[in-house]
């Protein structure tokens, strides 16, 4: 990043030139922060967004955008979080374009007491419910319970308070919790 | 009885929820994009704000201007060819088209598996239609055509190998400065280049004035569709459970016939909807609805996935 600052010195060419090669280490740095940062952001996408191929979209989109505003991170130590946030942001867009809101059945007959797959139900039934939830509900719900992070960093991520974060994760489990209830699932006596 | 969750339990459902969902490797198109950034992006103190494509083109094209100037021969060979442009809306526009500049948009280099997508420029056609778009072909020979214009266009997209047209969509409302999408596949026995042909004209213009882009992408393979089911604990006081997985993301509808009942000489049917994800192994789950028959039941799977396509799966489970 040294080449950056010293663009500015020296004749024109001198400077097109520095600028030539800043720009080759600017693509190097680039490159070297973002290809590691490319699987767990396509993992995250496709948490959020529950579609691969829209998931793609978001992190090819979201390497791009970066790209465009490398110049105003100034702190490299911090991409990955800036880079999650861009992530987040356009996963968060695609939700709210979405102009047919995925609706899931969930069930409404109990399966047999001893059904094998009875894991795989309450699974399948967490799945569904987490597909009802608001785009911001969901947000929060995978950056919490897939990438494990604490609420202050949710928070920086999202641009949110903390406890705004909180209350859309409490909000999301009542959501949950509610969209269970509705599929049969019953509180114990 | 289905006992519902705790809000603690909750949490700790979700954790394993999340826990139990597959780690994908980034697709080869994602590692593609860093190989494919536009130039000098610090350079573009470029003042179109739309739409995202330009904007990166604007910056690459700054960058080139600056090279032009301070004579440097060495970096013309960096210079995009020149392509015969009409008249361009905005003087963004005219800038990109007019050098005719390859716009990395959001999905210009989408391509995964064994298919592929061309680089996507921005245009404009002879009549002045003025479009921002972009194409991916998926390695499920499905695919996505995002456009974008400064003007309020209506379009039609057909989807052809040259001899032969798969798709055609009208109706394709694209609304000024806003990206819209449309989906699109090709059959899976097909390989080769296939277009798209994306024919726009203005919605307010009388004369109808059209212009016309032939979009073409490569498709050398596809993925078959494959649906791995199992039937457990089939009797009729308990139900079924319905396991399976699938190898596309797709809407699926399970349709199961019983054997005519014993009394009443005839065959009851239940049906229930799931969404398959792409390799993720999942479950549906239904009662068989009080049939006191026994015998051979069958099960039956359609599914349509990402373009739109059906696919059939079939099979036969024995009630006691």
């Amino acid at each position: 990043m040294a080449h950056l600052t010293a663009v500015a010195e020296g004749s024109q060419g001198r400077e097109t030139a520095s600028a030539i090669v800043a720009d080759e280490d600017r693509r190097e740095l680039f490159g070297a922060l973002t290809s590691v940062e490319l699987t767990p952001a396509y993992n995250l996408a496709d948490r959020i967004l529950n579609d691969r191929g829209e998931a793609e979209d978001a992190v090819h989109e979201a390497v791009l955008r970066a790209w465009t505003g490398f110049d105003k991170l100034k702190d490299q130590t911090l991409f990955r979080a800036w880079f999650t946030r861009i992530v987040v942001n356009i996963c968060r867009d695609k939700l709210r374009r979405r102009k047919i809101v995925r609706f899931e059945p969930l069930g409404d007959i109990d399966p047999p007491a001893k059904d094998p797959f009875e894991h795989g139900l309450m699974r399948e039934a967490i799945g569904r419910a987490i597909d009802t939830l608001s785009a911001e509900q969901r947000v929060v719900v995978v950056l919490r319970f897939w990438n494990d992070l604490p609420v202050n960093d949710i928070a920086r991520i999202v641009g949110i308070p903390a406890g705004t974060v909180k209350w859309r994760l409490h909000a999301a489990g009542k959501h949950l919790r509610a969209a269970l209830g509705d599929a049969g699932w019953e509180d114990s006596p | 009885v289905k006992r519902r969750p705790t809000q603690q339990e909750l949490e700790e459902q979700l954790h394993s929820y999340f826990a139990g969902t597959p780690r994908l490797s980034a697709p080869p198109s994602l590692l593609g994009v860093l190989d494919q950034l536009p130039d000098h992006p610090a350079a573009g103190s470029s003042r179109v704000r739309y739409p995202a494509g330009l904007r990166l083109a604007g910056a690459g094209l700054v960058a080139l201007a600056v090279v032009a100037l301070v004579g440097l021969p060495m970096l013309m060979s960096k210079a995009p060819q020149v392509q015969p442009v009409g008249n361009s809306p905005t003087a963004g526009a005219s800038a990109a088209a007019s050098v005719g500049h390859p716009v990395p948009t959001a999905r210009s280099s989408m391509s995964s598996g064994a298919s592929s997508a061309q680089p996507t420029p921005t245009e404009t056609g002879p009549s002045g239609i003025y479009v921002d778009y972009s194409q991916s072909i998926r390695a499920d020979q499905s695919g996505s055509l995002t456009v974008s214009s400064p003007d309020t266009l209506q379009c039609t997209v057909v989807v052809h190998s040259g001899a032969q047209t798969f798709q055609t969509m009208t109706g394709f409302n694209i609304p000024a400065r806003t990206a819209e999408s449309v989906s699109y596949g090709v059959p899976d026995s097909f390989t080769g280049t296939a277009s798209l042909k994306l024919t726009c004209a203005h919605a307010n213009d009388p004369s109808r004035a059209k212009d016309s882009w032939d979009l073409p992408f490569t498709v050398t393979a596809g993925r078959a569709w494959s649906l791995h089911a199992a039937i457990a604990d089939t009797h009729p006081a308990d139900g079924y459970s319905f396991g399976y997985t699938s190898s596309v993301d797709a809407a699926c509808t399970l349709l199961i016939t019983f054997p005519a009942d014993t009394v009443t000489s005839v065959a009851a049917t239940s049906s229930t909807t799931f969404q398959a994800r792409e390799g993720v192994p999942g479950v549906v789950a239904n009662p068989i609805p009080g049939s006191p028959a026994t015998g051979t039941a069958t099960w039956h799977t359609t599914c349509v996935d990402g373009r739109g396509k059906t696919h059939e799966d079939t099979g036969t489970f024995g009630i006691l």
